[in-house]
């Protein structure tokens, strides 16, 4: 009697539940061709975790698009392996057009330093979100107040620079930073932007090469200052800080973020999703939701990204082995 | 004040107060499932909250984080499978209570001490928390290392029959927590090529295996034998009683500080606080009754409640004061509160003071509505008790899979709970406890990586540790608290041998 | 136990000489302090010196170990292969086929014998499952071709 009272609440529950979530699943597996593309939900695989800044930025993104392009779009976060699992899974995903998968600069260092399998070539590239330089920070009391000041100190004494982990971006843009300037850094790695963001404010290390979306809080309480960026333009919310070219230090590296496709998605599929996605990420909601979490904004299209991609994979390729980061064997 | 009077009256406006009450039972719901955990639950709930007014969008996560950290304990004390790591402390003492029938009795005691030490750190976060976030400044390398080695030492004490057995549990969780990318160096350590492997072992699924998969298989065995010597479990609803609250309250006030400590250091989270204040409950115990601590002890319960929800507002005194996230809840938190267009920062208590304060104020009222369906709660949720055990067994490892594998959307981790769960029977059985190597799995990445990143800021130099008093007290804590129950055990058995003999 | 104690501990003893040589086997890091070899072996070793005591260290039986009994033996490891089994097949057929047959079969095993409990609870929980994670709370579940 008492399993039957079980069984029956347990009924209710599920034909209630049932009733309010139920039918909205869409099990069409077919063949999709341009002309009724889309008819089903989209995936966006995001190779971090849910809550961190790439995550946002996709969710956003997958929030504004849904309406542009007629069909729900679903977040998936597949984490693990600094990105490589995730952006494994989406290479190795159906080319069907269905399932995108964010990929960010992790495409290029993550192979070249052997921890993935994977090249972008893996890849269709279909639209590009935003990008965003790597900066040097200091405290706002330190005692250096341009970048030439701090490559000089740097010369005769070892500053300790807090980086986002060995082989992540921050510290190869720290690395790229030290081999152009004939300093030597001691490279503090932390595991992820933010604790070295920390170490920094509470003065245990001298400076961070992360961007200036992770320090620009600090920057308006008046903790730090910016002494440059590493990119071929200044950054809008730092104009007065100059960029490492102006200063004739030939240097512009940082991260981005976009969409992309395994690489077999038929041509006019891509295509569909380029057109739809132009006009979501050129919007002015898009662009205020970068603005909302500092980062910066750059669209560009399949082609366009992958020049981008192709210009830098070329940069890491020298880099990486010249600090010591490819695979050893 | 007034600010606070003025705050309240906008968290109970109708909409808002609705959404703190979601929250909290959503937060409920989602920290007693395996796998779940706050953290989880309010990446879940983030991107509802973007097309919400600010302060109804925070509280909503609010309500949701405080809900979670104390929902994990309800799965731990009932059915001995923690829904979240923090929680893994409270089944050490929770469990024993619903083995002897006394399971309303732990409920109540672990919510009144969570909702109490949620109370008390939401109260340091208003009255004092600009002069708090100095400690999460002063807490950098050496000092978190100080931290982790202290938190470890605490595996002796856990260790519950035999202390050798608890630490060979604890090194060997040691050992595993080396899978994956070297923190600093980013080499892949026993990865086997998988690239699955590359950050290590996900420590819930192991949780989840070590705990709730294990338990299956011991239902099962002891269904198998027809429940010869184990007792049929009787659900008593029975509240605790005033007079064994009141035996409670040092414990609780003091499990709350240091919830709220750790909570400001950046990095440390619930977890951590919950080992941490069991093990100075049972430090602090008289002598005779540390014998009964993982029989039974109501400390044992309220110590780790305590401590964990007090680190929910400890952790918010750096994200608000200095825009540092105290833990992976408020890390998430911060993007919140960014997206909504919120720097959080020494200048937020000017700017938006009214935000902040109406913010306080449903953190008061979270905790007390926590306080309410808590126990309230209590003859529904003891209502588990009564479904047989032979469809628990089931439902146990249905809800492990699903929630292994909710963690990071890898199958992978799944096999790891499997594992995980095949040996934690084995340990079971052969007198291994769990717990230890579930502390070693939070705190071994935290030492290995802290203790080497503080060598690199001191380029090699071991002074680093001795030359920061901070850094140095916790290490001569974790030697103290290593080594005394390790000579007080010889004593005792040389002891028991004289007396025997 | 002791016997017990004795295996385990060679095994353990075994495990760490093995993570000993694969952490020493690691290239030398270029960064300051430390390398990637120093944990794993600095952890392994204190794991080699416990798992030695644990050999030599003489324990009372604390009763049997393993309480079933002849009869049912075969019960217990059809379970236990039968969430091996379950595992692997998920990612497979699916979750709502797979955790349908799992349920049903260990609910039998542990002596449930009214089919209209055991079809309908196996049923319910898978299908409450999906819902309540799937379109509830918007997680995921392993998805396989048979749904």
């Amino acid at each position: 009697m008492k399993n039957f009272k079980i069984f029956s609440i347990l009924t209710v529950l599920v034909l209630l539940l049932a009733a309010c979530g139920g039918g909205n699943k869409d099990g069409d597996k077919g063949a999709s061709n341009a002309a009724d593309f889309p008819k089903k939900k989209f995936e966006l695989i995001v190779p971090y975790s849910a809550g961190g800044g790439t995550d946002t930025v996709a969710r956003s993104f997958a929030d504004l698009a849904k309406d542009e392009i007629g069909q729900p779009i679903g977040v998936v976060n597949r984490e693990g392996g600094g990105g490589a699992v995730g952006m494994q899974n989406g290479a190795n995903a159906k080319a069907d057009g269905y399932s995108l998968s964010v990929v960010t600069v992790e495409l290029l260092t993550l192979p070249h330093t052997g921890l993935a399998q994977f090249t972008y070539e893996d890849f269709r590239l279909v639209s590009l979100l935003n990008e965003d330089p790597a900066a040097i920070t200091v405290r706002a009391d330190a005692p250096w107040n341009t970048i030439e000041e701090f490559i000089e100190a740097a010369k005769t004494q070892k500053l300790k620079v807090g980086n986002s982990g060995t082989g992540a971006i921050w510290h190869l843009a720290g690395a790229a930073f030290e081999k152009e300037t004939g300093t030597t850094l001691n490279h503090v790695p932390f595991e992820g932007a933010a604790p070295a963001v920390t170490a920094l404010l509470g003065g245990h290390i001298d400076a961070v090469s992360v961007s200036p979306a992770e320090v620009l809080t600090h920057v308006e309480s008046g903790d730090f200052k910016v002494l440059a960026v590493m990119a071929d333009e200044r950054v809008e919310k730092l104009s007065d800080v100059p960029t490492l070219k102006e200063q004739g230090v030939d240097l512009s590296i940082g991260t981005w973020r976009g969409i992309a496709v395994p690489k077999d998605t038929p041509d006019d599929v891509v295509k569909v999703l380029e057109d739809s996605f132009a006009t979501t990420i050129q919007s002015e909601e898009f662009k205020a939701t970068l603005e909302k979490l500092n980062l910066g904004h750059r669209y560009e299209n399949g082609e366009g990204f992958l020049n981008l991609v192709k210009e830098q994979d070329a940069l890491f390729a020298e880099l990486i082995p010249a600090i010591g980061l490819s695979p050893q064997k | 004040m007034d600010l606070l009077l003025n705050g309240f009256a906008q968290v109970f406006h109708p909409s808002i107060f609705i959404l703190i009450i979601a929250g909290v039972i959503a937060g409920i719901v989602i920290g007693a499932l395996p796998g779940l955990t706050a953290t989880m639950g309010v990446a879940l709930f983030l991107p509802i909250t973007f097309g919400m007014d600010p302060v109804a969008g925070l509280l909503l996560l609010v309500g949701v984080y405080f809900g979670g950290v104390y929902g994990g304990s309800i799965a731990s004390i009932l059915l001995n499978t923690p829904g979240t790591p923090a929680s893994a402390a409270t089944a050490l003492d929770g469990y024993p209570f619903t083995k002897q029938g006394k399971a309303g009795k732990a409920l109540g005691i672990a919510v009144i001490a969570a909702s109490t030490g949620g109370l008390f750190s939401v109260f340091m976060l208003i009255f004092i928390s600009p002069q708090l976030a100095q400690i999460a400044l002063d807490f950098s390398a050496p000092e978190m290392f100080g931290l982790a080695i202290f938190g470890l030492s605490i595996i002796s004490s856990i260790s519950g029959g035999s202390v050798l057995k608890g630490l060979i549990s604890g090194v060997f969780g040691l050992v595993i927590c080396t899978v994956g990318m070297d923190p600093m160096t980013s080499y892949p350590r026993f990865t086997y090529d998988n690239i699955s492997l590359l950050n290590g072992l996900n420590f819930i699924p192991v949780m989840i295996g070590l705990f709730a998969i294990s338990e299956a298989l011991v239902i099962m065995e002891e269904q198998l034998t027809g429940g010869k010597g184990f007792g049929k479990i009787i659900a008593s609803y029975a509240l605790p009683t005033w007079n064994e609250l009141k035996k409670l309250w040092g414990t609780i006030l003091r499990s709350s500080g240091i919830g709220t400590f750790i909570g400001i250091v950046p990095g440390a989270g619930a977890d951590i606080a919950a080992f941490v204040a069991y093990n100075e409950a049972k430090r602090f115990a008289k002598k005779e009754e540390k014998e009964t601590f993982g029989k039974g002890n109501p400390k044992g319960i309220a110590a780790p409640e305590a401590a964990g929800n007090a680190l929910t507002g400890g952790a918010f005194v750096p994200l608000l004061t200095l825009g540092i996230p105290g833990d992976a809840v408020t890390a998430i938190m911060l993007g919140a509160l960014v997206v909504q267009g919120i720097q959080p920062g020494p200048q937020l208590f000017e700017t938006s003071s009214e935000l902040v304060y109406t913010l306080f104020s449903g953190m008061l009222v979270a905790n007390v509505l926590m306080l309410i369906f808590g126990l309230v709660g209590i003859r529904l949720f003891t209502t588990i008790l009564k479904v047989p055990k032979n469809i628990i067994a089931p439902v146990i490892i249905v809800l492990s899979v699903v929630g292994a594998f909710a963690i990071s959307n890898n199958y992978f981790d799944v096999f790891t709970m499997l594992g995980a769960g095949i040996i934690g029977y084995f340990m079971k059985k052969f007198g291994f406890p769990a717990s230890p190597i579930v502390l070693a799995l939070i705190l071994g990445p935290m030492a290995e990586s802290e203790m080497r990143r503080a060598l690199v800021m001191s380029e090699g130099s071991f002074m680093i540790f001795l030359e920061r008093p901070i850094a140095l007290t916790f290490i001569i804590l974790a030697i103290v608290s290593l080594v005394v129950p390790l000579i007080m055990g010889q004593i005792k058995s040389k002891k028991a041998k004289a007396i025997n003999e | 136990m002791t016997l017990a104690n004795r295996i385990i501990g060679i095994g353990l003893l075994l495990f760490s000489i093995y993570v000993w040589l694969t952490a020493n086997a690691f290239p030398p890091s270029n960064s300051i302090g430390p390398g990637a070899d120093f944990f794993p072996k600095v952890t392994a070793t204190i794991l080699g010196i416990l798992s030695v005591l644990l050999v030599f260290k003489k324990e009372e039986n604390a009763g049997d170990i393993f309480t079933l009994q002849r009869g049912s033996i075969p019960h217990f490891i059809g379970g236990f292969i039968s969430l091996i089994i379950y595992v692997i097949l998920v990612p497979i057929i699916g979750f709502f086929i797979s955790t349908v047959l799992v349920s049903l079969f260990w609910m039998l095993l542990m002596g449930i014998r009214r089919w209209v409990v055991l079809v309908s609870v196996s049923i319910l929980l898978s299908v409450v499952v999906v819902i309540l994670f799937e379109y509830v709370m918007n997680v995921p579940i392993p998805h396989g071709v048979l749904y």
